[in-house]
């Protein structure tokens, strides 16, 4: 156990408190839900030597609030908080089914949205953020940043500033004719997750969003929605869709997670 | 660091490293050794749990920074409520060291998942459970925590039975009451009445009479 080594640790109660220490010139590392960062530090790896806890920002940053058609989280709300919340189960069903796929109904009680976002972890909930083409807003005493999702984590790096917070997310609510999908499949060795919009109208498909996340990659199917996008569905299309998917992702075989997708959304 | 907080309804004020898990305060500094500390640095086993603020949490992932104000419930303060007796005669018949070792934590998440708004729609015992276990046991248990999580016509019977008790009781008592009122009639009233009207009627009997009186004697 690392408790021994020289240590700060602060806990402010206020954002204003929070973002005044982040920007005094010393490297902090934000402490939110505990559930990457606790084993780390008591399995004695680096931690760094100056931890901020975000646990006092609850009454600020902790909600799921709606706006008109979009759907704000606030940064310090937990996995189960957006499980449980009406909202989310009503109109974004996709991200209260990721949700209850993050660990145990006590880790989600833990782990946190602005958490998992700041350090690109617990990957299931990535490809939601990713078809819902969502806003991370990020404060620092200088201001104020609304990064969209595919900028701010771009090939696995976070776009964070030291001196920044994660505060909230914001993704569009897709309109009752756009079918949601969530599922987990496994993708030989590994096990994906897979967020995916649909439209169809009269056997076309209209609009189509697919991205597949893994605990170290996330991928936008950018290349397999331009070939589905305004053709008739039929199986030579998804032959032609599956092999264009598992090119795309750079796995053994992408049949599974295409045609659970389209089951599944259009069932 | 100083902390102050609250666990199974006592107050605690502890000095203690920030990073120390919660799980570690309970065991080494209050003493509470039936929550599990068998969770490893890469994985919680699940044996940890405990409420924090009415939230199920592993204590293996709550640093002690965060405990200042908490309100912390052990298996300590849970483990013989009458309501997780399945569980509790489920865990002694089972012979599986995984499933015993984290039998504080079933019984916590027993607990919690019982609580309003603490369910999903459409979440069950496994889910309650959390670690699927592939012992041969692990059947009997998610039976215990689906007896756990479904009310059970047993239990509707003895409330009825218990209803039915408390009006007999009270049936019996009734005469008694009655009794009680007829010898004193003042304290009756008042019971029924709020304050300030019951004073105003008094004021009202009490005046009304000496005017009568004095009219009479004025009369005269």
């Amino acid at each position: 156990m690392s408790g021994s080594a020289p240590l700060a640790v602060v806990a402010p109660q206020l954002l204003e408190d929070a973002l005044a220490t982040l920007a005094d010139g010393q490297r902090w590392t934000p402490l939110a839900g505990g559930t990457e960062l606790v084993p780390r530090h008591h399995a004695g790896r680096a931690t760094g030597d100056r931890i901020l806890s975000l646990h006092g920002l609850r009454p600020e940053l902790r909600f799921v609030a709606l706006f008109g058609e979009r759907m704000k989280l606030g940064a310090l709300a937990t996995f189960r908080d957006v499980a449980r919340a009406t909202a989310v189960r009503e109109r974004l069903p996709m991200l209260a089914r990721a949700a209850l796929h993050v660990g145990s109904p006590a880790f989600q009680h833990r782990a946190t949205i602005g958490g998992a976002l700041a350090i690109a972890a617990n990957g299931v909930t990535l490809p939601v953020w990713s078809v819902l083409e969502a806003t991370v807003e990020l404060r620092s005493t200088a201001g104020f940043r609304r990064v969209p999702f595919a900028r701010f984590l771009a090939n696995g790096v976070v776009d964070r500033r030291p001196e920044e917070l994660v505060t909230a997310i914001q993704a569009m609510i897709p309109p009752p004719r756009m079918r949601q999908y969530f599922g987990t499949v496994e993708t030989g060795t590994k096990r994906a997750s897979a967020a995916g919009l649909i439209e169809m109208e009269r056997g076309v498909i209209k609009d189509v969003r697919f991205a597949v996340g893994t605990a170290a990659s996330l991928v936008r199917a950018t290349r397999t929605e331009e070939l589905l996008r305004g053709r008739k569905l039929e199986p030579a299309l998804v032959a032609e869709a599956t092999a264009t998917l598992t090119d795309e992702l750079g796995i053994d075989d992408g049949t599974s997670l295409l045609t659970e997708f389209l089951s599944q959304a259009l069932s | 660091m100083k902390l102050s907080f609250e666990v199974n309804g006592r107050a605690a004020s502890l000095d203690v490293p920030p990073m120390k898990r919660l799980v570690d305060v309970l065991r080494d500094d209050l003493r509470l050794t039936e929550t599990n500390g068998s969770c490893t640095d890469d994985t919680c086993s699940g044996a940890c749990l405990v409420l924090m603020d009415d939230d199920l949490v592993p204590s293996c992932l709550v640093p002690a920074v965060q405990l200042e104000n908490a309100s912390i419930v052990t298996v300590e303060a849970l483990a013989k409520q009458d309501a997780l007796a399945p569980l509790r005669k489920a865990l002694a018949a089972s012979s599986c060291p995984a499933c015993t070792s984290r039998a504080s934590g079933i019984l916590v998440a027993g607990h919690a998942f019982t609580q309003p708004d603490m369910r999903v729609p459409g979440e069950d015992a496994r889910t309650a459970l959390a670690i699927p276990c592939d012992c041969a046991g692990y059947d009997a248990l998610v039976a215990a925590m689906t007896e756990v999580l479904t009310p059970r016509p047993a239990k509707k019977k003895a409330k009825r039975a218990a209803t039915r008790k408390t009006a007999k009781r009270a049936a019996a008592r009734a005469p008694r009451r009655v009794a009680r009122k007829a010898s004193k009639k003042k304290p009756a009233k008042k019971k029924v009445a709020p304050r300030k009207t019951a004073a105003k009627k008094k004021v009202a009997r009490k005046t009304t009479p000496k005017k009568k009186v004095a009219k009479k004697g004025a009369r005269r």
